[in-house]
């Protein structure tokens, strides 16, 4: 344990300099300070400590600050003291009048930082901010887990507003293909940690707050993390990180602001606000309130299957700032916004719609008041996610001898040239297919196909004759959407009972671009 | 064409009914538009139709909409609503899956 009270005489003692004080004795108490200080700083972040205690130590560490602050006042003064004299036209009576302001007590102490007053003033003059709002931020501590599309303008606006503590979790590495969208990470941080690249640009926008990097992916067992947090942000992209996160923002007593996004659209939601431990008459639903069943794991896409346009992820995120500093800044006594769900469809007649949500559901599984999710069930890693979300199967879903090696289908092509002895279907969206293709292959997309309900629909679009011999092959980009077809083209009887091949071709084009020809394009 | 409101008339009106019907739009959002290639759609059905009526009535016309019958949050009139509730001449359904990307 951090022992506050040993720390508090030093901090009054500290506050009571003088300025008649010698700069000597300042530097020497400052130093002498700040040394105590480093040690508890360093006991402190070796035990898990929370609430009062971590509320006194940010107020310590504030006090701390402002000291650093006048004692960098003092020494300007006695440098220009020091100026003067050398050049030998100090004049007296002028300091005089300048010392006399300086210990007039005309004023009380400025609640912020002179730099902080410049920093902040566009905001710090609107009445939805002003002083309080100023310091609410400045008080308060933010989790963004993710540190990709929607974490990045989310952080970055977190940053620059003067949130005082800024924490983001991310185990993920920059990637090219990032980098249309995650607009804070650069071409020369390729290939090392998102949270540190995040980090790094952070503190360029604003050296002010205090930043925790977590290099790590978030697990149940790591969700202890949310304790030095007054908020979370989820800028994650799956299921089962959303109903974790939700879940670690109600143990927790924090609200959540949680978003997400893929292709044109959007959605974002402020949860447990205000959080159930607080008042629970008045508490706002968590994620399991609104969607107490995940999506089954065949209609969720990841933005790198389903494609994702970069602004719509920007927006998404940048509200996300927006409602966070709403939460953040709201005096105690105003009430909390109703439940509402903000969906985004960059294409729609409409862009925006709100939508107003449930309230909690008195028998959600998780924020209700006989929910069996606890801090410690939590984080003893006895809460499945994954399970709960499901996972498809592993692309395993024909038997091998369905299945052809893009090592045996190169040697089909070299013997015959472009295909003329089978018919190749590539199954991918048109997009996809626009980008890069194979002579003579046949283009019908899956989401077409899939929704065939006789044998003519399929000889027909794939323009076969139902009595031929010809083997049909199958491909797709990874080799999951290929497999279903051929499962799909049996059931609608094109095989005639085993007497027609069809094939996937398995791993798909990744598998042929890796294997056989590099100049295939990577997207 | 992506962002091109595609509508589609449906008439789900059981035969001699006429004059006892209610028409109303239904909007679809996220996962459910990309599984009907629709963002909205006029919907006529018998008049004292559940919001349990309408969308069995979409599932049946749209059967890939089963497969997130489950997770589908569902709002009448931009306001949550249950299967339960009685829709009006003039509603909007709207059908709202899950995002789960970011
Ligand atoms: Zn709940």
């Amino acid at each position: 344990m951090v022992e506050v009270e040993e720390l508090r005489p030093h901090a009054d003692h500290m506050s009571t300099i003088e300025d008649s004080d010698s700069v000597a004795s300042i530097v020497a108490r400052i130093t002498l300070f700040n040394a105590g200080f480093e040690e508890h700083k360093q006991h402190f972040h070796h035990t898990q400590l929370h609430g009062t205690v971590g509320r006194d130590f940010d107020c310590i560490e504030n006090t701390l600050d402002e000291l650093k602050h006048k004692f960098t006042q003092l020494k300007t003064q006695l440098k220009a003291l020091g100026s003067e004299s050398r050049n030998g036209t100090l004049d007296v009576a002028k300091y005089r009048a300048k010392d006399d302001l300086a210990s007039t007590r005309y004023h009380d102490p400025w609640a912020l930082k002179l730099e902080e007053y410049k920093r902040y003033g566009r905001q710090l003059i609107m009445p939805e901010v002003g002083m309080p709002g100023q310091l609410r931020l400045k008080a308060s501590s933010v989790l963004i887990v993710g540190a990709g599309g929607l974490g990045c303008p989310a952080a970055a606006y977190l940053a620059g507003a003067g949130v005082g503590k800024i924490g983001i979790m991310d185990g993920d590495i920059v990637e090219v293909s990032n980098l249309h969208r995650q607009v804070m990470h650069n071409s020369a941080w390729v290939g090392k940690s998102k949270a540190v690249s995040l980090g790094n640009a952070l503190r360029l926008i604003n050296p002010l707050p205090r930043y925790e990097i977590h290099p790590y992916h978030l697990v149940p067992e790591n969700s202890a993390i949310a304790a030095g947090y007054s908020m979370i942000l989820d800028c994650t992209d799956r299921p089962s990180s959303r109903y974790l996160i939700s879940d670690m923002a109600v143990v927790h007593g924090i609200p959540l602001v949680s978003a997400s996004a893929l292709r044109t659209e959007g959605q974002i939601m402020v949860l447990n606000d205000p959080p159930v431990s607080s008042d629970s008459e008045k508490a706002g639903p968590c994620y399991r309130c609104i969607f107490p069943r995940p999506p089954p794991p065949e209609s969720v896409q990841s933005c790198g299957e389903g494609g994702i346009l970069g602004p719509v992820v920007g927006v998404m995120g940048v509200l996300q700032a927006l409602e966070a500093v709403k939460v953040i800044m709201r005096p105690p006594d105003r009430p909390a916004n109703p439940p509402s769900l903000i969906m985004f469809s960059a294409y729609g007649s409409q862009m925006f719609r709100t939508m107003r949500i449930r309230g909690k559901n008195p028998t959600c599984s998780a924020c209700s008041s006989d929910t069996t999710i606890t801090r410690q069930s939590l984080e003893s890693g006895s809460q499945d996610y994954m399970a709960f979300c499901g996972a498809l199967e592993a692309s395993d879903v024909l038997a091998a001898k369905d299945r052809v090696s893009v090592m045996d289908f190169a040697s089909m092509i070299n013997r015959s040239g472009t295909p003329v002895n089978h018919t190749l279907v590539d199954v991918r969206e048109k997009p996809q297919f626009e980008l890069c293709n194979m002579l003579g292959s046949v283009h019908v997309p899956f989401s077409l196909l899939r929704r065939w309900k006789n044998a003519e629909e399929a000889t027909t679009a794939l323009s076969i004759d139902i009595e031929s011999h010809e083997p049909i092959y199958v491909v797709c980009r990874l080799g999951n959407d290929s497999q279903a077809t051929v499962n799909k083209l049996r059931e609608l009887g094109i095989d005639r009972n085993g007497a027609r091949k069809i094939m996937d071709i398995k791993g798909g084009w990744e598998a042929w671009r890796k294997d056989i020809d590099q100049s295939w394009p990577e997207y | 064409m992506e962002g091109k409101i595609e509508t589609q008339i449906m008439d789900t009106m059981p035969e001699g009914k006429e004059g006892s019907s209610v028409k109303i739009k239904v909007l679809f959002f996220a996962r459910a538009r990309e599984l009907t290639g629709l963002s909205e759609m006029p919907m006529e059905v018998s008049s004292g139709s559940s919001a349990h009526d309408c969308l069995n009535d979409l599932v049946a016309k749209f059967p890939s909409l089963e497969e997130i019958r489950g997770c589908m949050v569902l709002a009448l009139n931009e306001e949550y609503t249950t299967e339960s509730a009685i829709v009006e001449d003039k509603d909007e359904l709207a059908i709202i899956p899950p995002i789960s990307g970011g």
